[in-house]
């Protein structure tokens, strides 16, 4: 049993992803958010412990939820927008505008030059966001606060590329339930998908679609030109989920343990 | 070691800056050059975004200058190739780990293992209003004690041509073809006219906020000082374009420094490293003073 807390953010700079993505990034899945918490994690407590969070499935984190008049707006994969529950949508197109840089290798090496390419900057700042965490009951009380600090952390010191130069920054205005924005959150069940999933067997034949699932391949870097390739369920798919998901690690080129994190996370429709 | 941020804190007063955007203004599309806004939250009035000064400018500033100050070599080449154009500009920057952690300027901006983070310079203030100024592409931003914090405005400049005795111009630069460099006679014969060219340059003044936050864990004290030489250097220098025509000055002042440890993010409160130094040069005047106090506030966060 899962207690689900919204914790409403506000950012002061945008978010800048870098073009090694797939597709344009138009929003920030749920993995790429529990990264970020690892790393925050682990600046402030014990390593370990945050491990031992995910591997025994006491936290569930939700893709990044937009917050536009007091409604929320739920990531949807088929539209790379967001959609609230009576149907609205905000077009991410919006949101996303490209800017020009140059990469630059970090080793002279004859024959490797530097490239101009283009990062994403998701203008965060335009309105307000959520996240929406799952902390189980039993580890509620001891977790959540040092998940929140971990999240302070964060917005201190940023989200996605460029951190050190001012991006993505953001603070927590508001800790709420999803109740309070009408919304029926659960870790498991029938209703629309609002983080990014794999299921434990690794068989999407075997997922249960109640109406659509978007498979997504994304790709996770892990130093320069190095990456692995993923194929997951995508926010906005309407399924029946009766496991908890898949947990990896693969080691970044600094030897950190990285963690995979595609458990699920579901809203009622 | 415990998780240890040191907060440093400070206001810019700008004069006429001018970091440049490729973003139009959408109320004054002809402008020549215009000046970085950002999307902000809560912006009541009728622009939803505000000036600032990105930190990728003002720090990218600092390290430059502080290249120059260690006078470390530029070994790195940044190269941007544009058409059949190409653009270099070495930089500094250590290669390896013990170069990068003996480095005093490396040691700080570039290191894989993120150790310091620096914001973006914003108009001084927690909430803001931006009204129209009074010509297009003028704004004034107040902050929410209602204080005229930022102002945007348009500066009428002109580019006026030299001799026509002494011109000599390559006919590519003016879309013309052949190679040997065209006299002022030769272009006039081309149609052209000797005219001073008008150019209208956004530019913004005004009191901003800063902040940089370095990883204690990581780091000593002393290993921070380049960052206030830096500050200091960037005082007697510029942040944007045409520095060298007076725009762009900086003067830093109300500089504090406070201490974050994983109580403060479980809802704590910082512990002030009690300095009455407010300028970078009297900081670094004082530095082991300076010092002592941080070792104090250090002392004072374990003991709480």
């Amino acid at each position: 049993m899962f207690i689900f807390k919204l914790i409403r953010i506000r950012f002061f700079s945008p978010i800048i992803f870098q073009r090694s993505h797939i597709e344009v990034p138009w929003r920030v899945p749920s993995d790429y958010l529990v990264r970020a918490l690892t790393y925050a994690y682990s600046k402030l407590y014990d390593e370990g412990e945050w491990f031992s969070l995910l591997e025994q499935d006491i936290l569930r984190v939700s893709s990044l939820i937009l917050v536009h008049r007091d409604n929320l707006y739920f990531p949807e994969y088929s539209i790379k927008g967001y959609v609230s529950l009576d149907g609205d949508v905000v077009d991410s197109s919006s949101i996303v505008v490209t800017i020009s840089r140059v990469r630059i290798p970090r080793i002279e090496v004859e024959g490797v030059e530097p490239t101009p390419f283009e990062d994403y900057q998701l203008l965060t700042p335009q309105y307000d966001w959520a996240v929406i965490l799952g902390i189980r009951e039993d580890y509620h009380e001891k977790m959540f606060d040092k998940i929140m600090a971990s999240l302070r952390l964060l917005g201190d010191i940023g989200l996605g590329a460029r951190k050190t130069r001012g991006s993505g920054r953001f603070k927590i205005v508001q800790v709420d339930t999803p109740e309070n924005y009408g919304v029926k959150i659960t870790a498991s069940g029938t209703g629309k998908l609002v983080s990014r999933y794999i299921n434990r067997e690794r068989d999407f034949r075997k997922i249960k679609a109640t109406r659509r699932v978007y498979i997504e391949r994304t790709k996770i870097y892990y130093g320069d030109n190095k990456f692995r390739e993923y194929l997951v369920v995508a926010e906005g798919s309407e399924i029946d989920i009766a496991d908890n998901g898949l947990l990896e690690y693969f080691k970044n080129d600094l030897l950190h343990n990285v963690p995979l994190y595609y458990r699920p996370l579901i809203v009622k429709i | 070691m415990k998780f240890l941020l040191l907060v440093v804190n400070g206001e810019a007063r700008a004069n006429e800056v001018h970091v440049g955007s490729r973003r139009p203004d959408p109320r004054a599309r002809d402008l020549d050059l215009v000046s970085a806004f950002k999307p902000y939250p809560n912006v009541r009035g009728d622009r939803n975004e505000i000036p600032y000064i990105p930190a990728s400018s003002w720090v990218g500033v600092l390290r430059h200058l502080l290249e120059k100050y260690y006078d470390l070599p530029a070994q790195t080449p940044r190269i941007r190739r544009r058409g059949g154009e190409t653009i270099i500009a070495p930089i500094h920057e250590c290669r390896t780990l013990d170069d990068i952690l003996k480095c005093p300027v490396c040691k700080l901006f570039a290191r894989r293992d993120v150790v310091a983070w620096f914001d973006d310079m914003e108009p001084l203030g927690l909430t803001y209003r931006v009204q129209r100024g009074a010509r297009a592409g003028e704004y004034l931003v107040y902050n929410e004690t209602n204080q005229l914090i930022a102002q945007v405005f348009v500066k009428d400049e002109v580019v006026i041509p030299r001799d026509i005795e002494r011109t000599s111009i390559e006919p590519g630069q003016v879309g013309l073809k052949g190679e040997k460099p065209l006299s002022g006679e030769e272009l006039v014969k081309q149609g052209f006219r000797f005219e001073p060219i008008p150019r209208q340059v956004q530019v913004v003044s005004g009191v901003f906020k800063f902040a940089a936050k370095f990883d204690m864990t990581k780091l000593s004290f002393d290993d921070i000082k380049p960052f206030f030489i830096g500050l200091a250097l960037l005082e007697e220098r510029y942040v944007g374009r045409r520095g060298s025509r007076g725009y762009g000055r900086i003067e830093i002042n109300g500089l504090n420094l406070e201490l974050r440890d994983a109580k403060y993010y479980e809802g704590g409160r910082p512990v002030k490293v009690e300095v009455e130094f407010k300028k970078p040069r009297d900081i670094l005047a004082n530095w082991e003073i300076v010092k002592k106090a941080f070792e104090e506030a250090v002392k004072k966060l374990e003991s709480s």
